[in-house]
């Protein structure tokens, strides 16, 4: 604490017990110094009595030093130890020695500016970057026909299990579970008008040219996706891609095109066995719901269902994976500096992923028919 | 001479493989020490019992007369608050910037205004340094002023003890030798008791007090003693480390 004590013209402040940053309430000086300095000429500062002090003493001084040069008083330090003085001389200097160094402060109308310009060249340089990268990919695409060794066959089998056989289980899950749903919804709406066994054409078709590939590329979207993101920014983070450049290889050969490879495999497996997965939940709810057997709905769907319908899902599931590989390596490729900086842009990955994949679904559902499919 | 950390019988095993086997060594208010000795003789591992990152498998470490191991988490919790470490990459979190680094400790442990919370940074930051790097992060700096941010961030609380995990790896010779004269310059402004972790001779001979040298073949400390006196030992593992020979 402080104590003020007034003697004729000076003003005493007796600092008291530890000036540590735990004790800074104990010395607020807002409540301790004058409003008015009145006849004051002089303001003593009685050290004598601090039994413990850390940076706070220079903050404490510092202050009572500014409000001694608004007013105009002498300032006068008493019962300091070399110590201490020495602590505040070195404090002192330091904060001289790089006043110089400071930048001014900009206004909020720079900064607006300025953070604006950022914002825009970084979103130009991101695009760029992103487009040399689908080049490349295309550029290395069609070396698989005239120089299949450049890429990394290796890796292959390993990214088609990470990718597809991994992804298998709950994928068929989820697809089985959306049939079900389906099928228990539609169900109910046709009972309504008679129109029982036209749940078949609703299910096979329903699940076939949207719900089967959609549901299977925002899994894949969000294990794998997410997954090359991690894999790749923490290899560039670790100075791996890096390394990878400098012994010479190329790194979309030698990390996109295993996994652009064994997800174009990958995908369409997984969307045919959804599909069929997906086709049978419908039929469960059916069967339980509807008054039809399973003969009359595998016969209405080989009227119903044709082979454009399977066709359009598949194509869908390719385009879908090449968007998660480009993406995903994209932003694996995006990161630097830190563990932060993978964790953002892995969320990143996998929120732009499914976004894209929802719109490219919609563009296709737009364009399919326009094209016969 | 005041004892700050004493550390008695102290002993370490990873499963069957004992890295440390019965320390014992004082260590005195407002001295430079520097742990040296090869790869892999426990150099870190004792900094690391020390600090209170891993339990010592026996032993017991006292921090100011105060028991620290084995103790009840609170005293222990308490006692590290004396405590600024420096880690060999910094420790720096990367999402915040050096400021917010070096904020977060006088936020959570002390009653600072915002203003004088501000204030402090800035005086921790030209310290070392990195006046006007305030809003920068970490991974927009270098690999000497990231060091230099560490030791500003470990210095934030006016620790007691401050410990240095190699402090000069990775760094050019002239920012090594500013690191080191950052550290005399502190030590002597104020008194605080550093602990370092190092393979630099330089480093060794420039900035300690008193050096303890461990070594694999006892598993514990070969010698103590002031760096000239370790350079010019009889022994010749010392005298082969402080000489950089190999035979």
């Amino acid at each position: 604490m402080i104590n003020t004590e007034i003697k004729g013209t000076d003003l005493v402040l007796e600092v008291l017990g530890a000036v540590t940053n735990e004790f800074a309430p104990y010395y607020d000086l807002k409540s301790i110094l004058p409003k008015k300095i009145g006849n004051i000429s002089k303001i003593i500062i009685n050290l004598s009595n601090v039994s413990k002090y850390d940076t706070y003493i220079f903050l404490l001084t510092k202050k009572i030093k500014t409000f001694a040069i608004t007013q105009k008083v002498e300032l006068e330090f008493i019962g300091i130890s070399n110590d201490l003085a020495n602590y505040l001389n070195y404090l002192e200097n330091i904060e001289v020695s790089n006043s110089q160094k400071r930048e001014n402060k900009r206004g909020i109308f720079y900064r607006f500016i300025e953070n604006s310009g950022n914002i825009f060249v970084k979103l130009t340089l991101d695009f760029i970057l992103l487009l040399t990268l689908v080049g490349d990919i295309f550029r290395s695409g069609t070396k698989l026909f005239y120089s299949p060794r450049s890429i990394r066959w290796a890796d292959l089998p390993e990214q088609f299990t990470l990718i597809g056989v991994n992804a298998l289980p709950i994928s068929l899950l989820i697809v089985f579970l959306i049939g079900l749903i389906t099928g228990y919804q539609g169900a109910l709406q046709l009972k309504e008008f008679g129109a029982d066994v036209f749940i078949a054409d609703l299910i096979s078709i329903s699940i076939t040219r949207e719900l089967g590939p959609l549901m299977v590329a925002i899994i894949v979207a969000g294990r794998s996706g997410s997954a090359f993101t991690a894999e790749i920014g923490t290899m560039k983070v670790s100075e791996e891609i890096d390394a990878l450049k400098v012994m010479g290889f190329n790194i979309v050969d030698f990390l996109v095109m295993p996994r652009l490879v064994a997800i174009i495999v990958a995908m369409p497996l997984i969307v045919i066995i959804a599909d069929l997965v997906g086709i049978l939940g419908g039929l469960i709810a059916s069967l339980t719901t509807l008054d039809i057997t399973s003969v009359s709905y595998f016969n209405r769907m080989q009227v119903s269902l044709g082979l454009n319908d399977i066709a359009s899902g598949l194509i869908k599931s390719v385009i879908f994976g090449l968007v998660i590989v480009v993406i995903g390596c994209f932003r694996g490729l995006q990161v630097s500096g830190g563990a932060e900086s993978v964790g953002r842009y892995t969320t990143s990955s996998v929120v732009t992923s499914i976004f894209n994949i929802i719109l490219i679904d919609a563009l296709f559902t737009l364009l399919f028919p326009i094209i016969g499919l | 001479m005041d004892m700050i950390i004493e550390i008695k019988n102290l002993s370490k095993r990873y499963g069957n493989l004992t890295v440390l086997k019965n320390i014992n060594l004082d260590i005195y208010r407002g001295e430079i020490l520097s742990i040296v000795g090869g790869s892999g003789c426990g150099k870190s591992t004792l900094l690391r019992q020390i600090i209170g990152l891993e339990l010592p498998t026996t032993g017991e470490v006292y921090v100011s007369g105060e028991k620290y191991y084995p103790s009840k988490p609170k005293i222990q919790e308490r006692i590290m608050k004396k405590f600024g470490v420096m880690f060999q990459l910094g420790g720096l979190l990367a999402s915040l910037t050096l400021s917010e680094n070096i904020a977060l400790p006088l936020k959570s442990y002390t009653k600072l205004s915002d203003e004088d919370i501000l204030e402090v940074i800035r005086l921790k930051l030209a310290s070392v340094g990195l006046d006007g790097f305030q809003d920068y992060l970490p991974s927009e700096i270098s690999g000497g002023m990231k060091k230099r941010a560490a030791l500003a961030r470990a210095m934030a609380l006016d620790p007691e003890i401050l410990f240095f995990d190699e402090p000069a790896s990775g760094l050019d010779p002239i920012t090594s030798a500013a690191l080191d004269n950052l550290i005399i310059e502190l030590n002597k402004a104020l008194g605080t008791t550093m602990i370092i972790v190092t393979h630099d001779l330089a480093s060794i001979m420039n900035v300690s007090h008193r050096v303890v040298m461990l070594d694999k073949s006892v598993q514990g400390i070969l010698a103590v003693g002031t760096p000239e006196e370790l350079k010019n030992s009889n022994n010749k593992l010392i005298y082969n480390f402080f000489n950089r020979k190999f035979n």
